[in-house]
């Protein structure tokens, strides 16, 4: 789970270009929209590509979307539970 | 229909987005195209913007507020882009995940980002200006037609309009074109050079402390002969009341290469100073952009760059350039550009 997350911090900084960020910047309760790590709605569409492309699930309602992507650790989370 | 410059900025492969170096220290490129030389976007665009913006998204969002700024202007009466290939770089980032991905799951943000009207999309969305926005794609008159439209916007009341033209070129869109010998591929081409950037104005319908140049005329014709360049010419001076001894200076689009067009327009003017502007910008489809800017500068300066004076001799007042250019023979342009009485 651990590494997941950190991987997940790569991916992230790399696919939304923050160039600004260091992994360890990110903490993994830290929301990662609004006043967090400040990502926006084209982001969360960029997280659900990243989700279904590197990890092969899918987030069907957008309300799960809101839950999934508060943070590192609701994103590792919901990738281990749908992961096949 | 006339339009006063009251801001103008520029990124070229010289140096001409910083003002207080303009054309200063020449940049000597060693590839096959001429690459933007850009400025620290990041003093310029707020950094959680600039991380989604290819390059021509940033050459036009800053030289567009640098015009804003230098007019004083905060939110202008529309905004009007020309660009030939639009966010090329975007538009190949997006092709090439649909063939990775075998058309499947594409990332949303390069096909955002990939199309024309994002340049002028983005400049309102950053201003938060609902005014006119509009995007021309006319290759090599894209340009004019958005230059034209900011004229007609300023005839029917609006107070200002920011105008511009932007290219970007990447080594594919370079290697396509020379594989088609459209652009230079190596220095024994006679062929014209590729070159890339971005420049934008504030036009305004009256003249204001911040006006120094004014846009007097502009005429965009297609497909001419070379024998018709010269009644073209005569045509629009005419209709100026104006004769070819009234021109302090002709600064035209040539590219270096031997051309029938720039030669018989030289020939009519050979009583002129004639300047070039393509040794700065390289060949375009909205290089003419740059070429009004230049203008502009020149008019403002009251100074002719040592870099781009061809023939003939500059003294005394600068008061009006004739711009003439034309992409590939095919799209032709006049302008009259005057310094506004102070």
């Amino acid at each position: 789970m651990r590494n997941l997350q950190e991987k997940l911090k790569g991916e992230i900084i790399e696919l939304l270009n923050l160039e600004d960020l260091q992994p360890e910047d990110i903490g993994n309760d830290e929301p990662l929209f609004g006043s967090g790590v400040g990502l926006d709605s084209i982001d969360a569409l960029e997280l659900i590509v990243l989700l279904e492309r590197e990890y092969g699930v899918k987030i069907e309602n957008p309300e799960e979307g809101r839950e999934v992507f508060n943070s590192i650790n609701t994103i590792a989370a919901f990738i281990e539970k749908n992961r096949k | 229909m006339k339009g006063y410059i009251s801001g103008t900025a520029a990124i070229t492969p010289q140096h001409t987005f910083d003002t207080g170096r303009y054309l200063e220290e020449w940049v000597d490129h060693q590839t096959s195209y001429l690459s933007a030389t850009e400025p620290a976007y990041r003093e310029i665009i707020d950094p959680k913007l600039l991380r989604r913006m290819s390059r021509i998204i940033k050459m036009s969002v800053a030289s567009a507020y640098k015009a804003m700024q230098m007019a004083k202007v905060e939110i202008p009466g529309a905004v009007i882009v020309g660009t030939g290939l639009g966010c090329v770089q975007d538009t190949e980032k997006f092709l090439k995940e649909i063939i990775d991905n075998e058309e499947g799951i594409l990332s949303p943000t390069a096909f955002i980002q990939s199309t024309h009207n994002t340049i002028a999309g983005q400049i309102a969305l950053m201003l938060q200006c609902p005014n006119h926005n509009f995007t021309f794609s006319n290759r090599g008159h894209s340009f004019e037609n958005a230059l034209e439209d900011a004229l007609l916007q300023l005839q029917e009341g609006v107070e200002h309009v920011l105008v511009g033209g932007a290219d970007e070129i990447t080594p594919i869109v370079h290697e396509l074109m020379g594989s088609i010998r459209c652009v230079s591929i190596n220095q024994e081409d006679q062929l014209s050079v590729l070159g890339e950037g971005a420049a934008f104005f504030i036009l305004t319908k009256d003249q204001n402390e911040q006006s120094f140049a004014a846009i007097e005329d502009t005429v965009a014709f297609n497909n001419p002969l070379v024998d018709d360049v010269r009644g073209k010419v005569v045509q629009f001076l005419d209709r100026n009341e104006l004769a070819s001894a009234d021109i302090d200076l002709v600064l035209m689009g040539h590219n270096g290469v031997a051309d029938g067009f720039f030669d018989a327009m030289g020939d009519l003017m050979k009583e002129n100073a004639i300047a070039q502007f393509k040794n700065i910008s390289g060949e375009s489809f909205t290089a003419s952009a740059y070429g009004h800017h230049l203008a502009a500068v020149m008019l403002q300066k009251q100074q002719v760059f040592q870099n781009t004076l061809v023939s003939g001799k500059f003294g005394g007042s600068l008061d009006r350039i004739l711009l003439y250019n034309h992409y590939k023979g095919v799209n032709h342009t006049l302008t009259l550009l005057s310094k506004c009485p102070s």
